[in-house]
C-alpha cells in the first residue's frame, strides 16, 4: 500500500456529510484508502526514506535464531541394542537398531522456510578388536540419512581397553540444511557392529542456528 | 520524530480549511514515518528480509578415498613458509605452492567430484560495512570446514603435521591468499601412527573480515572472487614421497548481510 489517498476533500459552503467524513477515516473498500491503511496495510512506502531502523525495532528471532543441546553423561551401548547388526559397510537404507543419542539431538519448531546451520561435536570409542567391527555415528535430518555426515571408530587393536588414540574419535562436524516451517529434527545416531561388546559416547553437543529465506 | 498532534481548541474556526488540514497532517506523518515513530520490537520475521546474502555448502562424499601425494606437492610444508599463499586449483599441480585444494587430489586419487572451492560470478562480492547497502555487500564471510583424515605417509617420519586452512581470491590481482590465522596443524609422530590408519576428523573455521581483506586490497573497490579450503602435510626431514588421504569433507560459506545505513 503506497502513501495515503483521501477520497474526499471538503469545501466551505458544502454540507459536511457524515459519510464523506467517515470515508476519510475508515473505508473498507479494496484497496483501502484514507486512514484505514493503519490497520495492517502500512508498508515500506510509508517509512521515511531517511529512517534508520535499528535491531531494536525487530523482535527477537526475526532475522536469526538458534539453540543448542548438550550432555556429558557417559552413554554405554551394548551389542544387544543393535539387533545383531553385522553390516560392515555403510548402508543408507538399512540401519536396524540405530539409537538416537541423548544430548546429540535437536528437535524444535522453526517458524519459517529457510536454512539451518547445524554444528555438532561428539566423542566416542569402543573396545573392538576387529577392523571391520565399527561403532558408527551419523547425522539424520528429519529422519533422512546424511550420506556425507558419518564417521566410525573401531580399528584393529590388540587390546580390549577403551583407552588409546586409535579407538576413540572426536568429530566436530557441520552442515547446512534447507528447512521448512514446522518441527524439524537433527540428530546424531549410533549403531554398532554386533561383534563390539561395548561402545561409549562421551561429551556431545549439537547446535542449530536457523534463519528465514524469502527467495 | 513521532507525530505531534495539535488538538482542536475552543474558539478555532472549524471550516473546510481546518478540516482538510487535519487530514493533511495525518497524511504527511503517515506517508513518511520516521524511526522514532516506530515502537521497538514492532517488526517480526514477516517484515524482515534475509539475514544471509549467501549460505553455501560444499561437500565431498566418501564413495572413494582421495589421495594427495608428493608428486603433486612440490615440497613438504615447512614453517619457514608459514603463511604462504601457495596452491592452485589445477589437479595434480601445486606449482610453487605447498598446499592443495581439498577435494582436488592428485591423479592417484582418481576423484573428479566436488572440490572445496567456491567462485562468485564476476566481479565477486564486497566485504565490509563501508560499502553501504550495495546488493553485493556483506559484513564478513564465515568459513567452516571439516575433513576426515584417513591416513598420512610416511609413518616413519619423526614428525608429521597435517594442515588445513582457508584462502580467498582478491579481484584486484586475482591472487589467492591464505587467511593466516585459519591455518590449523594436527601433529603426529611415528609411535602413534605406526602402520595404522589415522582416522581423525579435522575441523577448521575462520571469518574473512574487512580488516583482513584490506591487508592486500581495498574493501570499497575490490571484490572477493572466491574462497577455498586447502590442505597440506609437513614431514620433518622428508621432502619426497609424502602423502595424505582424505575421505568425507564439507565446507560451509555464510555471507551475513551488512549495511551502514
Amino acid at each position: 500500500m503506497p502513501n495515503i489517498t483521501f477520497g474526499n476533500t471538503f469545501t466551505d459552503g458544502t454540507a459536511l456529510s457524515a459519510t464523506s467524513l467517515r470515508q476519510n477515516i475508515y473505508r473498507t473498500t479494496s484497496p483501502a484508502t484514507g486512514l484505514s491503511i493503519v490497520n495492517g496495510l502500512l508498508d515500506e512506502d510509508n517509512i521515511d526514506s531517511s529512517a534508520s531502523l535499528s535491531p531494536e525495532h525487530t523482535q527477537r528471532g526475526a532475522f536469526i535464531d538458534g539453540s543448542m543441546r548438550a550432555a556429558t553423561l557417559n552413554m554405554d551401548y551394548f551389542d544387544e541394542y543393535f539387533s545383531n547388526y553385522t553390516d560392515t559397510t555403510w548402508d543408507s537404507t538399512n540401519t536396524p537398531g540405530e539409537r538416537a543419542i541423548p544430548g546429540g539431538c535437536w528437535s524444535d519448531w522453526i517458524p519459517y522456510d529457510g536454512k539451518a546451520w547445524v554444528q555438532w561435536q561428539i566423542m566416542w570409542g569402543n573396545q573392538s578388536t576387529d577392523a571391520t567391527h565399527r561403532s558408527r555415528i551419523y547425522l539424520k535430518v528429519n529422519d533422512t540419512y546424511q550420506t556425507n555426515q558419518r564417521r566410525a571408530v573401531g580399528l584393529s587393536i590388540n587390546s580390549n581397553a577403551h583407552e588409546g588414540y586409535r579407538r576413540n574419535r572426536v568429530w566436530s562436524g557441520s552442515t547446512l540444511v534447507d528447512v521448512s516451517e514446522g518441527r524439524n529434527h537433527f540428530g546424531l545416531y549410533v549403531i554398532c557392529h554386533s561383534g563390539i561388546n561395548h561402545t561409549r559416547v562421551w561429551a556431545r553437543n549439537i547446535s542449530v542456528v536457523h534463519w528465514r529465506e524469502t527467495s | 520524530m513521532s507525530w505531534a498532534w495539535t488538538p482542536a481548541q475552543d474558539g478555532d474556526v472549524f471550516d473546510a480549511v481546518y478540516l482538510n488540514g487535519l487530514f493533511s497532517t495525518a497524511k504527511t506523518w503517515l506517508d513518511d514515518i520516521e524511526a522514532s515513530g516506530i515502537r521497538e520490537g514492532s517488526f517480526n520475521r514477516h517484515h524482515c528480509g534475509d539475514i544471509m546474502r549467501d549460505a553455501i555448502l560444499l561437500e565431498g562424499d566418501e564413495s572413494a578415498t582421495h589421495v594427495y601425494n608428493q608428486s603433486v606437492f612440490g615440497a613438504s610444508i615447512v614453517y619457514s613458509s608459514y603463511g604462504a599463499d601457495g596452491g592452485t586449483t589445477t589437479a595434480g599441480d601445486l606449482g610453487s605452492g605447498d598446499r592443495i585444494v581439498v577435494g582436488h587430489p592428485s591423479a592417484t586419487g582418481g576423484y573428479t567430484g566436488a572440490k572445496a572451492e567456491y567462485n562468485w560470478l564476476a566481479p565477486g562480492r564486497r566485504v565490509g560495512m563501508a560499502n553501504g547497502s550495495t546488493s553485493d555487500n556483506c559484513n564478513s564471510i564465515v568459513l567452516q570446514g571439516n575433513v576426515a583424515l584417513v591416513d598420512i605417509d610416511p609413518a616413519s617420519a619423526a614428525d608429521l603435521e597435517f594442515m588445513l586452512c582457508f584462502q580467498y581470491q582478491n579481484s584486484s590481482d586475482g591472487t589467492w591468499r591464505t587467511i593466516d590465522h585459519s591455518e590449523r596443524f594436527w601433529r603426529f609422530d611415528d609411535k602413534i601412527i605406526g602402520s595404522e590408519n589415522v582416522g581423525l576428523d579435522c575441523a577448521v573455521d575462520a571469518v574473512l573480515t574487512p580488516d583482513i581483506f584490506d591487508e592486500h586490497g581495498a574493501q570499497a573497490t575490490d571484490y572477493v572472487q572466491g574462497v577455498r579450503m586447502m590442505a597440506s602435510l609437513y614431514a620433518t626431514g622428508t621432502t619426497t614421497n609424502i602423502e595424505f588421504t582424505l575421505n568425507s569433507w564439507s565446507m560451509l560459506i555464510l555471507r551475513p548481510y551488512a549495511s551502514d545505513l
